[in-house]
């Protein structure tokens, strides 16, 4: 069958797409665990992450230089929105979300005033054009190296948060803020931290995205949902449901965009009414 | 001195009257009809939304599921079934009344910004689907209708093409939900949402099936939210995706907060606000929506009561 010859390249696809909704869930995830916040602004990261991949590669010629400059900016933004946030501290939690819902908003339109309403393609940097042959069946080399790349972003994630004092620190404070703060911890330079690291790496994940979809405008608002589902599915305020999220809601949907197109978009929210009747915290989450 | 005698003499019913007189003689005073029609809509659609936000206490992130799906009700009847209007209307609220059950079922028990994110996440879903299914909905060039006469067959039967006939037209449900609304919220079921937003924990130990109270309220706010997506379709005469879009949702999400969620009423001057300032802004530069974005987190930032909580601080600091 065609379909099998087909389906080693759809689970590629969909552990490529998997890692990208990783990267920008495993900022929702953590500001949250700490916080309680959850980050409506996160999507708008990732485009501007995207439109500056855009940018370097029309500009310079050079799209390696996005992966430097996006997470810097982006660090810079990521802490600047703290620091709004933190005006709102005491309020009810409901308030956060309203900023960064308007944030998400004036970022989106500031994107279209400085890139206009129509989007553009980006085309693969020239390093990783071209196709790896695997034998049965061929793969491109941009989302080998996608998937290699953002996986050693995660292994290194991964050893912050569970190896490294400020991984401790993190984790005690996604458990507690309180108590971490109340045994002498400063927790607000932790939250920037959090805040300024979350947005890098949504930043990078437009930045990698952007050659296999290109920039528009609405891009962070549709990468956000499917960013709800993937915490929702995998448990939110947790590392692993990030990743394990991430990965299933990614090859879900690419699997079925071989299966049964029709329903692709779709099938993935259908997933998560699913996960919220059976185990309502999430696959990996804590009740 | 003014504050004080103000509010000695002038309760909530006061304030219930005057914007009835407001909005009765509004069209007297501004010569568009088609502006202000539009606003009693949006109000309509803050006051229901805000029956959760304001009373609840919960943010849902998706309410343009129950506009939306109301006003394609609305379109799709008339268009494939030329039924009657007020058929129309109470399909379409019905439909928005059965995806809140669904929706509510899935995401009531979930807490504060968790469901504000399950309940965009499901509209966005309906979304996508309104998108996919192109023949039906007409996807992003949407579906014009003709708006039919007001009537009941044999009885009467009254043209709305005049703006004037129109506007009270909608001006009479306007008035309905605002006194539906009314009763509601001082209603002992109105009481019981409110002991569950100020102490969940205490309503739950005094025996209220939580949970049943939430769901009800929040089924409640979709049929009327549906009620303003039908009422919308007849004065745009035009549905489309996205009246189901998550644009949608944060509209009424931004003019309830700005106008205030405290009230019944600070929804209806966030909707005067907004509509104004969408159909004035959007004239001069088609970006409005970043001023009004920096509009709305300047509210969330300093002024979190919203204009009619700024209103009323302002009369009770002058005693």
């Amino acid at each position: 069958m065609a379909y099998w010859e087909q389906f080693p390249t759809f689970i590629l696809n969909g552990v490529a797409l998997g890692m990208i909704y990783f990267m920008i869930a495993i900022g929702l995830t953590i500001i949250f665990g700490m916080m309680g916040v959850i980050n409506f602004s996160h999507g708008a990261l990732y485009a501007i992450g995207a439109y500056i991949a855009y940018t370097m590669t029309s500009l310079i010629g050079n799209f390696w230089i996005a992966l430097l400059v996006a997470p810097a900016v982006l660090f810079v933004i990521g802490v600047g929105e703290y620091f709004l946030l933190r005006r709102l501290e005491g309020a009810d939690p409901v308030y956060q979300l309203l900023l960064t819902f308007g944030l998400a908003l004036i970022i989106q339109e500031l994107v279209i005033v400085i890139w206009g309403t129509v989007g553009k393609p980006l085309s693969i940097p020239p390093l990783f054009r071209g196709m790896i042959d695997f034998g049965p069946f061929t793969y491109p080399k941009y989302r080998i190296f996608l998937i290699f790349f953002t996986g050693v972003l995660a292994f290194l994630i991964w050893l912050a948060i569970m190896k490294t004092k400020l991984g401790a620190m993190i984790r005690a404070g996604t458990e507690d803020s309180e108590m971490v703060s109340c045994v002498g911890i400063n927790i607000s330079r932790l939250f920037i931290i959090v805040f300024g690291v979350g947005a890098s790496m949504a930043g990078v994940a437009g930045v990698m995205a952007a050659p296999l979809v290109g920039v528009e405008p609405f891009m962070g608002m549709s990468i956000l949902i499917i960013s709800f589902v993937v915490v929702v599915v995998g448990g939110l305020g947790s590392y692993s449901g990030a990743i394990l999220g991430g990965l299933l809601i990614g090859v879900i949907q690419s699997v079925f965009i071989l299966l049964l197109p029709a329903v692709a978009a779709v099938v993935v929210f259908a997933f998560m009414a699913i996960i919220l009747i059976l185990k309502p915290q999430g696959l990996l989450g804590k009740s | 001195m003014i504050g004080k005698w103000f509010l000695n003499r002038f309760s909530e019913s006061h304030v219930f009257l005057f914007s009835l007189a407001f909005f009765l003689i509004l069209p007297l005073i501004v010569s568009n009809h088609f502006i202000i029609t539009e606003i009693l809509a949006y109000a309509i659609f803050g006051i229901s939304f805000n029956l959760m936000l304001g009373n609840v206490g919960l943010l849902s992130f998706g309410h343009a599921l129950y506009f939306g799906s109301g006003a394609y009700t609305m379109a799709l009847l008339l268009i494939h079934l030329k039924v009657n209007m007020f058929l129309g209307i109470l399909a379409g609220m019905g439909v928005a009344g059965v995806f809140a059950s669904v929706v509510g079922f899935l995401s009531i028990r979930q807490y504060g910004v968790y469901f504000s994110m399950l309940t965009l996440s499901f509209a966005e879903m309906a979304y996508f689907i309104a998108l996919r299914l192109r023949d039906i909905t007409g996807g992003e060039n949407g579906l014009s209708i003709v708006r039919p006469p007001l009537q009941i067959p044999g009885l009467f039967s009254v043209s709305l093409e005049s703006p004037l006939k129109l506007y009270y037209f909608v001006f009479f449900f306007f008035v309905l939900v605002l006194m539906i609304m009314r009763r509601l919220v001082d209603s002992p079921f109105g009481r019981v949402l409110q002991i569950i937003r100020e102490n969940e924990t205490r309503a739950r130990t005094l025996g209220y099936n939580v949970e049943r109270f939430k769901l009800t309220a929040f089924i409640i706010s979709g049929l009327f939210s549906g009620l303003a997506g039908t009422l919308y379709c007849l004065i745009v005469k035009f549905v489309h995706c996205g009246d189901l879009q998550w644009l949608k949702s944060g509209d009424v999400v931004i003019m309830t907060l700005i106008g205030g969620t405290g009230s019944l009423y600070g929804p209806i001057i966030g909707a005067i606000i907004n509509t104004f300032l969408s159909d004035l802004i959007s004239l001069l530069w088609q970006r409005w929506l970043l001023i009004l974005g920096v509009i709305f987190v300047t509210f969330v930032l300093f002024m979190r009561e919203g204009v009619w909580g700024e209103i009323k601080k302002a009369i009770t600091q002058k005693m």
